[in-house]
């Protein structure tokens, strides 16, 4: 936390790879959803 | 100038979002590369465009932290000199002798004329800066050092525009809404449905990624600051829409149901996203309490303690801008052009931008999912002769 709390450029990496991979999350769903549809066909 | 920027790309990216092609054909290829070459501008210059602020700003951030770590100023080489001190004049015209700096500065192979950051750490007993080490030589661009911010000032390229899509997506999803209530097509709920879903990913994602922050300025992961509470109060909105449509079966009805629902909370949403935060006291800029409020300038911290249901966390870091004497808007809204420098003025529009057009990239492509969906659906419930929940007509109109 202290290492944090000096070298604040990691709290912002750590806050824009949280989005990157909340949207990859995201994708990876609406992703399965249509591998989903591709296989009913 | 400022409000043109930000505003400009706001509304270019949401109608870049809408056309062309709309929310249920494929984007043309321009437009995806558009977006792509946008969102990776947006992380290079977020995260790529070095901080340098000036001797103050140094001298102010150490205060708030009482430790001699390195921080980054940008100063121009005066001169070096043979006991390893050099002196540095600053954007501000400070000119200051740092010990060791000469020799940092010629290892790195920069001399005289040049403009360097440094890493300078601040002593606070002999009141001198000491170099540690060399950041940058003669960078095309840099962004201001704000103390207690530092770094995490570019936070707000990634942070902020999350939260503003929160309230974008409630308000397209109502758009749809009002269409799905008038012209009850199957599309129109789709789209409404769409939008909220992923209203709430960056309702997600602007909380947790503002409880991080909050964590390094605020001292506590949660301070239930009114832009917390309110941002809380959103995601049980939106919580409570998607426990809603799995409640109904059938398909008509929940379009209707779930429409007027979203138009019902549209009101309380804008007034959680944008009226609350701004009428009482909060640790955010741009909160009520601040016109009022000087700073300390010693500690950077507001000279009237702050209100009474806060517990022991540190007092508002965040709100270390210069100490406002008009009504502080907080640094986007501000009508002072100096509140947010121009730089990260066009950092902060293309960020809006950019995440626009991610954010109607996914849509669109949800949008497509779901219609395919619902087409399957109804292809199969007329090929097996099952209808998927009661027929629609005689619940909706009985007579």
């Amino acid at each position: 936390m202290e290492f944090l709390a000096d070298n604040s450029m990691y709290v912002t990496l750590i806050i824009a790879s949280l989005i990157l991979a909340g949207l990859l999350l995201y994708l990876a769903r609406i992703d399965a959803r249509l591998r989903r549809l591709e296989r009913e066909r | 100038m400022k409000g043109l920027l930000i505003g400009g790309a706001t509304v270019l990216g949401i109608v870049l979002g809408f056309w062309p092609a709309g929310l249920m054909k494929p984007k043309p290829a321009w437009w995806r590369w558009l977006a792509i070459a946008t969102l990776a501008a947006t992380v290079l210059l977020g995260l790529g465009v070095p901080t340098g602020g000036d001797f103050r700003s140094a001298i102010r951030t150490t205060m708030g932290r009482g430790d001699s770590a390195p921080l980054p100023v940008y100063a121009s080489v005066v001169e070096l000199r043979a006991d390893g001190s050099a002196v540095l004049r600053d954007m501000t015209d400070t000119t200051i002798t740092v010990s060791d700096a000469a020799r940092i500065i010629a290892d790195a192979g920069a001399g005289k004329g040049d403009r360097v950051i440094l890493g300078l750490s601040f002593n606070r007993g002999k009141a001198a800066f000491i170099a540690r080490r060399h950041l940058f030589t003669n960078p095309l661009f840099t962004l201001p050092l704000i103390p207690g911010l530092e770094e995490r000032a570019r936070n707000i390229y990634f942070h902020v525009p999350c939260a503003w899509l929160v309230q974008v997506a409630w308000f397209i999803a109502c758009c749809y809404a009002l269409l799905s209530i008038r012209k009850r097509r199957v599309e129109d709920d789709v789209r409404a449905s769409a939008a909220a879903a992923l209203g709430a990913v960056f309702c997600v994602l602007a909380t947790l990624t503002g409880a991080i922050w909050a964590k390094f300025n605020w001292g506590e992961f949660w301070n239930w600051d009114p832009r917390q509470t309110a941002i809380f109060v959103v995601m049980v909105i939106y919580g409570a829409y998607f426990a809603l449509r799995s409640a109904i079966q059938n398909d008509e009805q929940r379009a209707r149901v779930s429409a007027v629902y979203l138009l019902l909370m549209l009101i309380p949403v804008v007034f959680f996203l944008f009226i609350y935060p701004r009428m009482v006291d909060g640790l955010h800029p741009g909160a009520g309490s601040l016109e009022s409020q000087p700073l300390d300038s010693a500690t950077m911290r507001p000279a009237a303690p702050p209100t009474a249901g806060q517990k022991d966390s540190p007092a508002p870091e965040k709100t270390a801008v210069p100490a406002p004497e008009k009504k502080d808007a907080g640094p986007i809204l501000s009508s002072d052009p100096d509140a947010l420098n121009p730089i990260k003025q066009v950092i902060f529009s293309l960020s809006f931008f950019s995440f626009s057009l991610l954010f109607f990239w996914i849509l669109n492509v949800r949008v497509r999912i779901s219609l395919l969906e619902r087409r399957r659906e109804m292809s199969r419930a007329a090929t097996t002769g099952i209808v998927p929940g009661p027929i629609a007509e005689d619940i909706v109109r009985p007579s």
